[in-house]
């Protein structure tokens, strides 16, 4: 790859990451409109969730044996259950603890409620399987 | 006075007001409340002050039921007992075991907890213990992190153990035997049998034998056996002359209901606060007492569940990777429960990664990016056995060296047993989950009548001579004495109608307590 090629490449990955970084901050009216599935937004939560990503995807791709229906990237999104105008806010304004904070809000909510599962005997949260589950999907 | 039974003259009668069989914690407890009185009372062990081989091999015996122990390994015969062996944990039973509980058959105590307790407090000091509490708040030292796990709720509760020295009876309280001037303590005395008269209603004799080839008598108005849970059943079998089903058995109970404190490992806890956990994972001392905490169901949920009582501790286990261990390594590792967990670690990465409270609490222990704990927290438990008749101890064909039939132990569990222990878990792993404690494996197999592997019992004999007032569901009443026979009373845990979770020693201290009471109230009246 020559230089100008580089440079173009690299311009190219601007605009792909404005891109991203733009529908990031538009409405869920305007997502829906467009269709748009924030997918790299959500890969982006989830890498920044997961710093062992091996380990995330180890679990999920355990869960996904067991439960094979839910490989299934907008479905786990909508079973994981966070709110759709939350998810459109948060990622409007994406902040790292706040995502950490619902999904822990989540996780004793699941054991409160009995919305576990129980992988290889491990008596786990729906919501932290089904995020590792996705982790498994994109190959973080 | 301690005196050698082997000197005594052959065929001579001894006789005494109060004849106690058994010199183990039970009947050296009653022993010392007789000290004083103004009755005379006679102590009869079959073993010396120390351990000695032909003594023990009285206690062969042959099991058919569940995999346990020799016989003459969990029981130990010389003065003293089984006490010579003790680990010294101490614990009341709680109130819901001496409930009549719906769920489960043939439950219920004669009494209450409530009116048990004064004679618990009395059996503290006798065990070396602190105060009667057995409340966690009570014990909590922040000193040294030794406080009550955060789960809150409605679910489970963190209970106390108290640690005995161990108390060894015989040492401890030899002196005192030997001292007394109205208690004649007779070693190396073997009871053969409880003769009656003709009716089978009233003891008149016990035949006693050395093994050296001695014999003589005892006669006694009042007649009580401490021979443990096991040997209790055994020797009222054993007399049989009057009513060949033996003595008490007119409703073929003797022996039956043996009840033990099935322990096991069950499980492995993913701790995101391990400091918070250390109540059941560490023991703690204040005010010189060493205490332990262990985990239970509360009451409540016993109840709707309907579930056996049982607690749970937390204990470290070496884990090694499997790839450096020999076959033979990984079999013992399997039959303890030492399975290494492969997913084991990678949740720990996930929840780690997922929650910043554990993420900061794991990176202050480990200063380095790679955090595992050498050692893997698991889940070890005692669990409370429901009564089963069909659980018995029997007389088996063999005879032993004073030409007894020795004792034949079938010991059955019921599937509730490990189903309580296996609905208790989900429930606590919930717990800790809810309350941010951590993530549980449970390790108990679906399947209903599949035992752990690593299941043994705790030496402890429970059941064999039922409390109930009515003779058709006990061997003694309520107040210990067997049904049908006016003079002949029973001590220790064998008359358990249920088992609870704690071990037995301080209820048998505490009921040999109220035994003495009552016979000497008897006795003045």
């Amino acid at each position: 790859m020559n230089s100008s090629e580089s440079i173009s490449r690299r311009i190219l990955l601007k605009i792909i990451a404005g891109v991203s970084v733009a529908s990031c901050f538009w409405p869920s009216s305007v997502l829906a409109k467009w269709k748009i599935f924030p997918q790299e937004c959500l890969e982006g939560m989830l890498t920044g969730l997961f710093a062992h990503k091996k380990s995330a995807i180890f679990v999920g791709q355990k869960y996904l044996e067991k439960v094979p229906n839910e490989a299934n990237v907008s479905l786990l999104v909508d079973l994981i259950g966070l709110p759709q105008s939350n998810w459109s806010s948060k990622l409007t304004r994406w902040d790292k603890n706040d995502i950490k904070g619902l999904i822990r809000q989540q996780q004793m909510l699941d054991f409160e409620c009995n919305r576990i599962e129980k992988i290889e005997g491990w008596v786990l949260s729906k919501t932290e399987v089904r995020l590792c589950a996705l982790a498994s999907l994109f190959k973080l | 006075m301690l005196n050698d039974a082997r000197a005594v003259e052959k065929n001579r009668t001894i006789k005494t007001d109060v004849c106690i069989i058994g010199a183990g914690a039970a009947g050296i407890t009653i022993a010392r409340e007789f000290i004083g009185q103004k009755f005379q009372v006679c102590l009869l062990e079959s073993g010396g002050e120390a351990y000695d081989e032909k003594t023990q091999s009285l206690y062969s015996g042959v099991n058919s039921g569940h995999p346990y122990y020799q016989l003459d390994e969990c029981r130990l015969r010389w003065l003293g007992g089984t006490t010579n062996h003790w680990a010294g944990d101490c614990r009341p039973l709680d109130e819901i075991d001496f409930e009549t509980r719906s769920w489960v058959s043939y439950s219920g105590w004669p009494f209450s907890k409530a009116h048990l307790n004064p004679f618990y407090e009395r059996a503290q000091s006798i065990c070396q213990l602190g105060p009667f509490s057995y409340e966690a708040r009570d014990w909590e030292n922040p000193e040294e992190n030794f406080t009550i796990p955060p789960f809150g709720g409605d679910q489970v509760l963190t209970t106390i153990y108290q640690e005995s020295p161990p108390t060894r009876f015989g040492l401890v309280y030899r002196d005192e035997l030997q001292c007394a001037e109205n208690l004649a303590t007779y070693l190396y005395a073997n009871v053969l049998e409880l003769e009656t008269d003709q009716t089978g209603r009233t003891v008149t004799r016990l035949s006693v034998a050395t093994l050296d080839g001695n014999k003589w008598f005892m006669e006694a108005k009042r007649f009580i056996l401490a021979v443990g849970g096991i040997e209790n059943p055994r020797l009222l079998l054993n007399s049989n002359k009057v009513f060949p089903p033996g003595l008490g058995n007119h409703h073929d109970l003797v022996g039956r209901f043996f009840m033990e404190h099935p322990e096991y490992w069950s499980g492995i806890v993913l701790p995101l606060a391990p400091y918070s956990l250390k109540m059941l994972s560490h023991k703690s001392r204040k005010n010189n007492v060493p205490v332990w905490g262990a985990l239970t169901l509360k009451e409540g949920v016993l109840r709707k569940e309907k579930l056996m009582n049982f607690s749970t501790t937390l204990r470290y286990v070496d884990t090694v990777p499997l790839g450096i261990k020999s076959f033979s390594q990984m079999k013992n590792d399997v039959l303890e429960g030492n399975v290494p967990d492969q997913l084991l670690e990678h949740l720990r990465n996930v929840i780690v990664d997922i929650d910043d409270i554990a993420h900061a609490t794991y990176r202050k222990i480990f200063k380095s990016d790679a955090p595992l704990f050498p050692k893997t927290l698991k889940f070890f438990n005692r669990t409370e056995q429901s009564p089963n008749p069909d659980s018995r101890v029997l007389l088996g064909e063999e005879r032993d060296d004073l030409g007894k039939r020795r004792v034949r132990l079938h010991w059955k569990l019921n599937p509730m047993d490990l189903y309580s222990v296996k609905k208790g878990h989900e429930i606590m792993a919930k717990e800790f989950g809810r309350a941010g404690l951590g993530r549980i494996k449970v390790e108990l197999d679906d399947h209903e009548s599949i035992w752990p592997p690593t299941l043994r019992g705790e030496y402890h004999h429970m059941g064999t001579t039922r409390m109930h007032n009515d003779p058709k569901q006990g061997v003694v009443d309520g107040n210990c004495r067997v049904h049908g026979i006016s003079n002949l009373f029973v001590a220790g845990s064998s008359v358990f109608p249920t088992s609870g979770y704690a071990n037995p020693t301080l209820t048998i201290v505490a009921l040999a307590l109220r035994l003495a009471d009552y016979i000497k109230t008897s006795i003045i009246q």
